[in-house]
């Protein structure tokens, strides 16, 4: 007769592992990314949950007052411009570190040509034509905490306001990655990236082509291509990295802008004909190209801040899991070592009938190791009875 | 921790232990075994006499509400739910902690057992006090003769109000074949007789634990384990009719009324870090307010010691049964 125990093996065919995409929804509202927290003079006339810093490379969103310890980080904000802009000049207003935050971008999301030069950001994700090239940038940086181990493809959404100041139910731009989930692109060093696509209400955005004459879509270079439902490639998400990265020529009217292009026509999201919408910043109101060339990196994020009206993404956490299979025989785990379980030495449960079959209750699994370590358990949300006359299988998955 | 949600489907709510994340962090991270619990659960609430009929004998346990897991590794899995292959038990063995012979008493209306933290503590009494001090042990390994005369006895065995009786062989499928011993590694080490009645010795821990608490593995071919026929059973079993009072001998020694198993004993002494230090005594102790007094009338009074309170647990490998055993730190000021 075999002595009685109360650890059982696990062989090879009581376990496996498995992957699963986990996603939630995250949305951002404008109204966190300015307006809900009082500004302070503080914080230099900003809000308390945004966090700017004296080397104005770039300002924090947090979601509560940055100095609680209850307060997350969301996002970053922040401007770079390339060397080749048309805007660049020695007098540009920072211009060493608006160039340095948009190499450092660029290098790190789209690393370097054969040469090893660093890469321009590109709207159609074709580096080998100069057609596309983004001179002047809006990143965005999602937290680790929001993006966990990537944004979903396809689930991007961006509203922005093209009026003057704050965003407008009539004039703003709706922003997605609307081919991320079967078109993205995968030549980038910092993973898979999509095209974010522009689309804006009331015939406000140029390139449309229910407005444009002339050539067809497909003729059109392509930084100025639309599609048949008005949408035009207007940034880039890098969905692994968790980072947007927009032109800020989408606040831009005219023709003297740098590629890809003003998305604005003339006077139609300010109704003033040929003058780009005002941001709202501390210093003061400006538009995109005079706060480009004339204010620092932290006074022109103030003001993309100001036209923010709601992001939502879904982020994907990869769970890696091992299931074990925990099974219990009809002649297994059928007695407890509980001191309830008798009383004196005899066992409760059999009412005092040897030929009573016994019974136990189920609640908590236990997980060891070769030398009965405890390392991992599981509770049963209800007692499940054992007895000779049945047979359990508990599945237990472990996450990593 | 909160109860889980049984309002629907029956859900299992797994987490790591911390000693689990432990080991994942050292990459040593790897489960080989598994076994059931029944924590929670309170058997007294079966009633195989319940007006309504046998359906409803489990009906108060089967709506017990059942808390989330712990993290803490020494907090779960108390009571195991243990395989024996055959259906025709009426009774179980349990184990309990020898106060009947004089080598494993505890302290005196106690159930607990008090060690001396170092030599200037056990000094501080003659050989002759400590021997009369009940339930009292050196902390320290010193001369082997005194070192046999305290024990901390474990037994196992039946409790059946004498039907079947003592002298009835415990079924085989039942006798433990093994022990773990869990005490703290910061406080204790495990010591115990070596087998030739001349020598302790120190048994090898398997692990320590992320709390500190050190298991030991010992097997009933370990010295440290006698029986299931000891010497008195060996009298009973043989010499019962040439010395009939050999049974009363036996009665008044063992804990049973049963069959009985095999016996643990064991012998803890103090760490090195308890023997030299008093920081832990400052950190996790008491200062002593009863007096200890000895036969030749040394004493330690109150304010004059420090004690540390802490737990041997015992758990019987075959049965799952496990047993708590209380231990009092003495360490003179």
């Amino acid at each position: 007769m075999s002595a009685g125990t109360f650890f059982k093996t696990f062989n090879s065919s009581d376990r496996t592992t498995t992957r699963t995409l986990l996603h939630e929804a995250i949305p951002i509202t404008g109204a966190l990314v300015s307006g809900t927290y009082n500004r302070t003079s503080a914080n230099a006339g900003r809000e308390k949950n945004i966090k700017v810093y004296s080397h104005d490379m770039f300002e924090s969103v947090y979601d509560y007052p940055y100095l609680s310890s209850s307060a997350n980080h969301i996002f970053d904000i922040s401007i770079g411009m390339h060397a080749s802009s048309s805007l660049s000049s020695s007098t540009v207003t920072n211009i060493a570190k608006k160039v340095n935050v948009y190499n450092q971008m660029a290098q790190v999301l789209n690393g370097y040509d054969t040469n090893g030069n660093i890469r321009q950001f590109d709207v159609d994700g074709d580096f080998s034509t100069s057609v596309g090239k983004m001179n002047e940038a809006i990143f965005f940086n999602f937290s680790r905490l929001l993006v966990k181990d990537e944004i979903k493809k396809g689930s991007v959404s961006l509203k922005l306001g093209l009026g003057n100041f704050t965003g407008s139910s009539t004039h703003q731009v709706t922003i997605t990655d609307k081919s991320g989930s079967n078109g993205y692109f995968v030549n980038s060093p910092a993973g898979e990236y999509g095209i974010l696509f522009a689309s804006a209400s009331n015939n406000i955005m140029t390139g449309t082509l229910t407005t444009d004459a002339g050539a067809s879509a497909t003729a059109r270079p392509v930084n100025s291509r639309v599609d048949t439902t008005g949408r035009r490639p207007c940034g880039l998400v890098f969905y692994q990295a968790g980072v947007c990265v927009l032109t800020a020529s989408l606040f831009m009217t005219g023709t003297q802008v740098s590629a890809p292009g003003a998305f604005l026509k003339a006077g139609a999201a300010t109704n003033t004909p040929g003058v780009d919408p005002l941001f709202q910043t501390a210093s003061g109101p400006n538009r995109m190209r005079t706060m480009l060339t004339g204010s620092n990196i932290t006074n022109i994020c103030d003001g993309i801040r100001n036209k923010f009206i709601d992001l939502s993404f879904n982020n994907t956490t990869e769970l890696n899991s091992t299931i074990y299979f925990c099974r219990a025989n009809h002649n297994e785990f059928n007695y407890s070592s509980n001191p309830t379980y008798l009383s004196g030495s005899k066992i409760r449960v059999k009412g005092g009938d040897i030929l009573t079959p016994p019974r136990s209750y189920v609640t908590t699994v236990g997980m060891y190791s070769a030398d009965n370590e405890l390392l991992a358990v599981a509770k049963l949300s209800e007692p499940l009875r054992k007895d000779p006359t049945n047979e359990l299988t508990l599945r237990v998955r472990l996450d990593y | 921790m909160a109860f889980l949600d049984n309002s629907g489907d029956i859900i299992l709510d797994a987490v790591l232990t911390d000693a689990g994340r432990q080991r994942m962090a050292r990459g040593e991270f790897k489960i080989v075994k598994y076994a059931l619990s029944d924590e929670e659960i309170n058997y007294k609430l079966f009633n195989s006499t319940h007006p309504s009929g046998s359906a409803f004998s489990d009906l108060q346990i089967m709506q017990t509400p059942i808390l989330e897991a712990f993290t803490n590794n020494t907090s779960l899995m108390k009571t195991k739910l243990v395989s024996i292959n055959r259906n025709n038990l009426l009774y179980m063995p349990i184990f309990r902690s020898n106060t009947k012979r004089n080598v494993s008493k505890p302290v005196e209306n106690t159930d607990s057992f008090r060690i001396f933290a170092d030599q200037n503590t056990s000094d501080h009494f003659t050989s002759t006090d400590i021997e009369a001090l009940t339930g009292y042990h050196y902390g320290t390994v010193g001369t082997v003769n005194n070192q046999l005369k305290r024990m901390i006895s474990v037994d196992q065995g039946l409790e059946t109000s004498g039907n079947p009786p003592i002298t009835s062989d415990m079924p085989d499928d039942l006798i433990e074949t093994a022990f773990l011993i869990r005490m703290d590694h910061r406080l204790l080490r495990f010591y115990a007789s070596d087998g030739d009645g001349a020598n302790i010795g120190q048994r090898a821990n398997s692990f320590v634990d992320d709390d500190a608490i050190a298991t030991y593995y010992i097997s009933n071919t370990d010295a440290c384990v006698t029986g299931p026929r000891d010497l008195y059973r060996d009298q009973l079993n043989n010499d019962l009719s040439a010395r009939p009072n050999t049974l009363t001998i036996v009665k008044d020694k063992e804990m049973f009324d049963g069959p009985l198993g095999p016996r643990l004993n064991l012998a803890p002494k103090t760490s090195i870090q308890v023997q030299q230090s008093s920081a832990l005594f400052d950190e996790l102790g008491n200062n002593g307010t009863e007096v200890i007094t000895g036969a030749s009338g040394a004493s330690l009074a109150s304010g004059t010691y420090k004690f540390i309170d802490t737990l041997v647990n015992v758990v019987g490998v075959t049965t799952g049964y496990s047993i708590d055993i209380p231990v009092r730190i003495i360490k003179k000021n």
